[in-house]
Formats: structure tokens, sequence, C-alpha cells
């Protein structure tokens, strides 16, 4: 009984929300948005855009929501008729792979360079045991450094 | 150019191009006798080279008054007042007409170039250097007087002045922050010219000890602080004027501002290693270069219609000539630096992976790698273009996916930097202990309250570790020096120190501020009929009506609506010299937890109904007031301190290398 | 030897960069790929401003041009009065359509009576149709022969010279003029 009429309930709602959209909806369609580009605008997105015709493929957006298809059954919709172009996203495979990997290869290479400037750094000749190669560094600071410097460092 | 001096014709086209022309004069032969001056080392060429500057900056300042007067006096005799401002508009967006459009922007550039040339030339030391910073300084002034002479050039004249101008574009005569955010721009953006012409002079002269770098760091902070709050100001402007709720879109020329500034935090940060450590000179020269050229990239990418913007100049027959000067300063820079760098080798060494030239290393990797990102998302669709021919977009998606790990790994090295001391290996855990426990508990605490999105979460966790950190510094140093009384004496003798502190507090809001208004942003877009009630996101919205209102320049549609007890009246407003480009004018509440933001997106021309946005954005003021306490910091660190820290180190080192 | 040659490599790269920059700034400017040329042009049903309805299935086995513009853009007034001319002359071969959208539907109905428009013109209201032919802006027009098939997409005001070529292409007897 109880069951009946929660799913009462449950129709009844569902029924005075058709036609407005629920905020779930509502974010996801934004979030698709987002990776289009609003094709009349410059640098905007669909989600961005106040243009009519960017608010009008929200709409869209929304009502192929509604209807039960897949975000990327949605992208594949825009791409079918505007191209490649209208995603803001590179793809993942050609060209596109290489712009994706560069930030990764910079950090890589950069880290790479970096240890290797440490290492190079950290054995010059390799022979002064630490505590002696300390008390050398404390020296050279105190000796580089005016008064007031000196305290600074600790 | 047949009507250039034409007076009878139009005497400010007479007067305009006359300034134009003798400052171009002056710098070629400013830049002349200080080449010569640096070859020859000829006190008297360089005397006259640095003099010539001073004429430079007079002649170039007259333009910039003929073009100011010329639109104030609605003198159409000009062809760019003509086409940028009408007789209705108001004094204030003619006065900024000077940097509303492309040609007028490029004398606004020369003229700042001018003013940084002229106090360089009065404040800067006589060394070696000069002659070359003064040379380098006029060479970039010879090329932007002389595309405002020929292929920009805001003093054509009409044949026969119209009775009205074609005004300026609606989205720049619609908020204040036009006489704002790009008169800032111009000064970080320009500014940076300045570090560039001493690292030049460096290579040229081959003195490339601490002496540039010395001379350079303020000429570097102000700059970096001009271009931090003209991000901010963008931002702030994009926020209030566009609609969409957001303030950041990765758009080209948002990014041609922001990969400067990514070159430069990092160069500000690796300067203090060669300061303290003389180490990383090559790394220094490299950073500046790459700061500079990237504000050049970023001049071309703007003014060229080589990639779409909403913010772009119209494009003009500039865009080869940028590119040309592009190219001929990065070229000339990068070989210099190859064939002058290779040979360098640092005296000193990193002592331990856990120091603060280390941490601060790591840093400068991570904004490298942060600028390559946003340099290559903003330059792929060129590439694209030119290998297959296709057309491609790379937008928000691409560059959030990159921006979030690497802005996260920047806050937890800004937090760990000061916490580790210079020069050695030393036991950190003692220093690191409190800070890391107060990360875990913001960490657990942001969690239980139901932030559950790792971004917003981890920013938070960070900033506990970041406050902990300023806190457990500042606080130990005060109580060394007898309790809290004595922070301000300790300001006042180490303003470095302080005033990078404040500035990471003020990095710190800032991070909080995007972190949470980027993940929890929601909106609500409804039709509401007159007298109705919407919920939306919340908060009941009624809409009251429809007035009109008229200005001499423009007309108004406004709503009137109250929102959860407050009147908004989000408006869209139609300028008279562009009628078909309707501007929508959003009503935004700052408040200190949510904002709230109301555009007018549609309405029936009788009023019965309205379309509204409601945007309902977290933090979103901290973004502001962080950039404040950042810039606020930034200020401080310029004071010298009483314990003359810089100044002294520097002479001590320069004397041992003229030993 | 090597690390000789090897200290140049950022003027190389700085080289590339400039040269890319040069080649994407100097080549002309392309025609946007438009992917649904070849393809079966979308279904449609509109009402007219006249108030009947249209569909593109009821069109079907002749050649259909069908011309997105609104009444505000400037481009599209340059185009009407040559498209209307073309329209009068070839209207019993091919099935000319203006539709309309981002635009209140009494200025659209002004523009008619101003430009005496013959052709139906059809309402799209949210855009639907619009969006379903990939428009980016207006005015374009699309050529679709008698099979359904969309043949050619121009993508700003259309001139007599391209008019007659593109109907030739879907299989309108064009004559000489």
């Amino acid at each position: 009984m109880k069951l009946l009429l929660a799913a009462l309930l449950w129709l009844l709602a569902s029924l005075a929300l058709a036609g407005r959209w629920t905020p779930a909806e509502e974010a996801r369609a934004l979030a698709l948005g987002n990776d289009l580009r609003c094709p009349v605008c410059a640098g905007e997105t669909v989600s961005q855009s106040t243009a009519a015709l960017a608010r009008h493929m929200l709409g869209q957006i929304k009502s192929q929501i509604r209807s039960g298809r897949s975000d990327p059954q949605i992208l594949a919709y825009f791409v079918a008729r505007y191209g490649r172009n209208i995603l803001l996203t590179p793809p993942h495979s050609g060209l596109g792979l290489l712009i994706w990997l560069l930030p990764a290869a910079a950090l890589l290479v950069g880290g790479g360079l970096y240890l290797r400037y440490l290492r190079r750094q950290d054995q010059p000749d390799g022979s002064a045991p630490p505590e002696e190669r300390l008390a050398e560094v404390d020296r050279l600071i105190r000796e580089n450094s005016p008064p007031e410097l000196g305290r600074e460092h600790r | 150019m047949n009507t250039l001096f034409a007076y009878s014709l139009s005497p400010s086209s007479a007067l305009g191009s006359l300034g134009l022309l003798l400052a171009l004069g002056f710098a070629l032969l400013g830049f002349l006798l200080s080449l010569g001056g640096g070859l020859s080392g000829d006190v008297r060429l360089a005397e006259g080279g640095r003099r010539s500057a001073w004429a430079v900056f007079l002649f170039t300042t007259l333009a910039v008054l003929v073009l100011e007067v010329a639109t104030v006096r609605n003198d159409f005799s000009l062809r760019y007042v003509a086409d940028h401002s009408t007789t209705l508009t108001p004094l204030w967006v003619k006065l900024v007409t000077l940097w509303s459009a492309l040609a007028g922007s490029v004398l606004f550039w020369a003229w700042v170039l001018s003013l940084y040339t002229f106090l360089l030339s009065l404040v800067a030391r006589n060394d070696v250097l000069r002659p070359w910073v003064m040379a380098t300084m006029l060479f970039n002034l010879l090329f932007f007087l002389g595309i405002n002479l020929t292929a920009v050039n805001p003093f054509t004249a009409m044949p026969l002045p119209p009775s009205q101008g074609a005004g300026p574009n609606p989205l720049l005569q619609n908020n204040a922050m036009m006489a704002v955010h790009p008169v800032l721009m111009y000064l970080g953006y320009v500014g940076l010219s300045v570090p560039f012409a001493y690292a030049v002079a460096a290579l040229a002269s081959g003195r490339l000890g601490e002496s540039w770098l010395v001379q350079t760091r303020r000429w570097t902070l102000l700059s970096w602080m001009f271009l931090s709050a003209a991000l901010v100001a963008g931002a702030f402007w994009s926020y209030e004027v566009l609609g969409w709720g957001g303030y950041w879109a990765w758009d080209p020329v948002e990014n041609a501002a922001f990969f400067p500034w990514l070159f430069t935090t990092a160069y500000l940060h690796s300067l203090q290693i060669q300061e303290r450590r003389r180490m990383l000179k090559a790394w220094n020269v490299w950073l500046i270069i790459a700061a500079y050229c990237s504000t050049l990239l970023g001049t071309f990418l703007t003014r060229s219609g080589v990639v779409e913007s909403v913010h772009s100049f119209a494009a003009g027959p500039s865009g080869p000539l940028f590119l040309v000067f592009f190219g001929v300063s990065t070229l000339g820079g990068v070989i210099l630096a190859s064939w002058r760098l290779s040979s360098l080798r640092d005296p000193r060494r990193i002592e331990g992976v856990l120091s603060r030239e280390s941490a601060f290393l790591a840093g400068n990797l991570v904004f490298v790698a942060f600028a390559l990102m946003v340099i290559g998302g903003t330059l792929f669709p060129i590439l694209v273009g030119v290998l297959t021919g296709a057309q491609s977009s790379v937008g928000a998606p691409f560059y959030d996916f990159f921006a979030i790990p690497l802005g996260l790994l920047l806050l937890a090295l800004m937090g760990l930097g000061p916490l580790l001391p210079w020069n050695r290996q030393a036991k950190v855990w003692p220093a690191l202990r409190w800070p890391l426990a107060a990360f875990l508990a913001s960490l657990v605490l942001i969690w239980a309250l139901g932030v559950h999105h790792l971004g917003p979460a981890l920013t938070v966790g960070l900033a506990g570790f970041n406050l902990a950190g300023l806190i457990q510094l500042t606080s130990q140093a005060a109580r060394q020096r007898g309790g809290i009384a004595a922070l301000p004496g300790l300001v006042r003798s180490y303003p470095r120190r302080y005033g990078a502190y404040l500035a990471h507090l003020g990095l710190v809001i800032v991070a909080l501020g995007l972190a949470f208004s980027g993940s929890y942003q929601r909106q609500q877009t409804a039709t509401i009929s007159r007298g109705q009630t919407a919920q939306l996101l919340g908060t009941p919205v009624r809409f009251l009506g429809l007035s009109q209102r008229q200005d001499p320049q423009r007309q108004s549609v406004v709503a009137h609506l109250v929102a959860g007890g407050e009147a908004m009246n989000p408006a869209i407003r139609v300028y008279g010299n562009a009628p078909t480009d309707p501007v929508a004018t959003p009503e935004v509440y700052f408040r200190p937890v949510v904002d709230r933001y109301l555009t007018l997106l549609a309405y029936s021309g009788q009023g019965n109904w309205v379309t509204v946005r409601l945007i309902k954005t977290p933090l979103v003021s901290w973004i502001w007031v962080g950039t404040l306490i950042l810039l606020l910091g930034t200020g401080t660190t310029l004071i010298s301190g009483k314990a003359r820290e810089l100044s002294s180190q520097a002479a001590s080192h320069l004397a041992r290398e003229g030993a | 030897m090597s690390r000789r040659v090897l200290r140049w490599w950022p003027v190389a790269l700085a080289t590339l960069i400039v040269l890319a920059l040069a080649y994407g700034l100097l080549k002309p400017g392309q025609s946007p790929v438009t992917p649904l040329v070849g393809q079966t042009a979308p279904a449609f049903s509109l009402p007219t401003l006249r108030g009947g309805k249209i569909s593109l299935a009821a069109l079907h086995g002749r050649p259909v041009v069908v011309n997105f513009w609104a009444s505000w853009c400037v481009p599209c007034q340059q185009e009407t009065p040559t498209l209307e001319r073309f329209a009068a002359r070839y209207g019993k071969q091919a099935a000319f359509l203006g539709v309309t959208f981002s635009d209140p539907v009494a200025d659209a109905r002004r523009f008619v009576q101003q430009y005496g428009i013959s052709y139906p013109v059809l309402i799209d209201h949210r855009s639907d149709t619009a969006i379903n032919y990939g428009v980016t802006g207006v005015p374009e027009t699309f050529f679709i022969n008698a099979q359904g098939v969309i043949v050619y997409h121009a993508v700003g005001p259309l001139t007599a010279a391209l008019l007659r070529k593109e109907l030739a292409r879907i299989g309108v007897a064009v004559r000489p003029s």
C-alpha cells in the first residue's frame, strides 16, 4: 500500500515537472553546453553565451537529455551537424594527442632535468662527509653575509 | 600619407603626426647613439642616447594629448575619432577612446613604453649596462612609433569630416572597468620590457652577474603587480558584463595576458635563488626572455585575428607587422641567450633536496609547464590549421583538466617553500609538523561538511597548510623578538619577507574563491509572467514589470524583479550607434559567501513576461578581496627594509665579481 | 661538435613557432567544414508566415533550396533580391524556402513585405531546424537534390553566379541569363 502511494506521488511529481527542467537536468545540460563552442559567438561556450541560438542549443540538449540520450550521443549529434570543431576538447588521437601529452611531457622532462640537476649538484667531488660539508657551508654563509643577514638564515 | 601635413584639412592630424614623427626621429637617433655608446664605451654617445629618450617621451605625450583633445572636442576630421566616438558619448568614454581601438591602443602602448624609457633614463644606475638598456627600449619604441605612423595611424585625416561619428563598441562603453583594466594591462605588459632590456644588456655586454638582476627586481615586481591587478580586473569585468556568471573562459586573449604572468611569477621566485645563492643565472635570463616574448606573442594574437576571441581587436593590416616584431625580438633574444649562456656554469650547488631553493625550483618547473600548457592550447588551432587545414577549438574542458592539478601543486609548493631553510638539508619535520596537521584537519573537516569535490576539498586542505605555515613562521619570529608587539618592527625590518607572506595569504584566499566558484556555481533559467513568482534555485523571484530608460547615447529596457526580498533590475541596453547589438547588463549582488546574479535574456514587447537567468556562485568575492591583499603584500615587498638585505648582499657579490 | 650544435635548439624552436604563426596568419581563410554535405537532409515540418505548414518530406522528388535568414542581418538584405529573382524564374522546377530564426515574427513579416518575397517563409521558433542543419549564422543556404541529399552548403550571401552553378548541380535546368 505504502509502495503504491509512493509510486503515485512520484508519478504526480514527474507529471508536474514535465516541461520544466529539474536541477539535475539543468546541471547536466550546462556541463554539456560548456563542452560546445557557441557557433555564432567569438570564443564563448554554448552555456556561457546569451545569444538566442546558443540558448536554443541548450534547450535542444535538455530535450535530448529528457528523451534519454547519453552524453556522448548528444555530443555526437552536434558533431554530425557542426563538425569536430564544435567540441572544445581536442581529440585524444592524432594531432590532438600531442596537445594532451604536452603538459605531462613538459613536467616529466622538466622533472628529469630537475633531478639530474640536484644529483649532479649532490656529488661534485663526493669526498667530503656531510657534516664537514655542512660546517663548510655555514662558514661560507657567515663570511658572505652582512651581520643581520647571517641571523636571518637561522 | 598624402594628407600627413595638410594643416588646413585637419590641424589635429597634422599636429599629432608631427608629434609622432619627431618622437620616431628621436627614437632612431637615441637608439643609434645608445648602440654606439654600448659598443664603443663612449660616454658622450651614451649620454646623447639617454637624453633622446626625454624628447621621445615629450613628443609621444604630445601625440596622446592631441588625440585626447580631438576626441573630447568631437573633431571628426580624424578618422579614428569619427570611427570610435560620437557627440553623444559621455566624457569618460571619450577619454578612454584612446585605447578602445587598434590604432589608439598602439599609440597608448608607445606612450607607456616611452614613459618607462624616460623613467629608466632617470633612475637607471650609470654603468656599462645602461646604454644597452636604453638601446633595447628605444628599439622597441621604434617599432611601435613606426607602425603608428604607417599601418595603424590614429591621425589619418578625413577629407570630408562627418557630422556624427560611428561610436565605440557597446561592450566597451557599458562598464567603467574599460577605464581601469586596459591601463593596468599595458602598464604590466610594457613594464616587462624593462627586465628584458636589462637581460639583453647583460647578454650583449657579457656582464651576467647579479647587477642587472638587482636593478630589475623592483621593475619586475611592479610590472607583475600591474599584470596581476589587470588579470583580476579583467576577470571582474567579464563577471559583471558577460552575463554568464563566470570570470575566466580560457579565451585566447585572456590566455595571452596569463602566460606572461606565469613566466614572471616563476622568475620572481627563481631570482631570489640567484640573489641568495648566485645560482640559476642562465635560467633567469631564459625566463625573462620567455616572459617578454610571450607579451609580444599575446599582442600579436590579440591584434591579428589569427585566433577567435570575444575580446580581440578588429583584424587589420598590422597582423604581419606584429608578427615580424615578435619574430625579431624573440629570435634576437634567443640567439643572444643561446650564444652567451651555454658556457655559463653555476658556481654553487643546491645542497639538499628539501631546501627552500629546491622548492622554488620545483615551483618554477610547474609554472613553466603551466605556461607551456596554456600557450600550447592557445596555439593548437593554428598548428592544426597549418598541418591539416582543418579548424579546431580548444576550450575550458582542456585547460581545466590540467590547470586544477597544476594549481593544487603550486598551492602545496607555495606553503612548503617558506617553511624550508635556505641552503641545506636540515631537519624539516619540526617545521612541517603543525602545517601538515592543519592540512589533514581542514581536509577532514571540509569533507565532513559535505564538500566532496576533490578540487575544492584539497584546496581547503592546502589553504590550512599554508595558513598554519605562515602563522608558525610569523609567530616564531615575533616570539624571538619578544612577543606579538614586535611584529610591526619585524615587518619594517624585513618588508620583503612579510610582504611575501601577505601576498601568499592573498593567493590562498584567491585559490579558495577559484575552487568554490568553479565547482559549486548553480544556475536556472525561467520565463516569468508579470506579477508571478517563480522558484529559482530555491529563491522566489517575482517579476513586477518592465520600464524603459532613455539616455542620450542609449536606450535601456529594465526588468524589475524581486529576488528573495531584494529588488534586482537587470537590463538590456541598446546603444544608438549599434542598434543590432544589444548588451545584456546583469544585476549582481556581491556577497561574502554566495553572490546572486540575475541576467535578463528576453522580454515581450508589451512587458507581459521576461526570461531571466539566476546564477548563484559561492566565494567569488574572495577572488577580488584576495587580490587586494596580494597587491598590498607585493607593494610591501617594494619598500626598502632597514636590513637592506638585498643591496648589501648584492654589493658584496659585486665586489667579489669585480675582484 | 654535437654540444655546439645542440645549444642552438631554442633558436630552432623559436624559428619554427614564428614560421608556423606566419603561415597560419597568411594562408587564405577557409570556408567552414560542413559535415552534412552528401548526407540526407534532416527532416523538418514548420509553420509558414502565412499560416500554413510545410514539411520537407512533402517536397520529396523535387530539388529544394533552403535559405536561413533574419531580418536584422545585412548580408541577407543584400542577397534577398537575387534569391527572389531566381525563385520567380525557377520556382516551378525547384522549391525555394526561407527559414527565419532568432527573429521576431513581426520583423520577419515586415522584411518579407519590403523585399516582396514570394516564396514561402518558415518560422523556426526554437531554432531546432537551424541547429539540425548545423547553421552557424545568417545567411546560410542549403541546396538539396531531388533524392533529398544535401549537395552544397553556402555560408554568407548568395550571388547570381553561385545560384546558377549550384541550382544546376541539384538538377535544375538553368538557362543562360
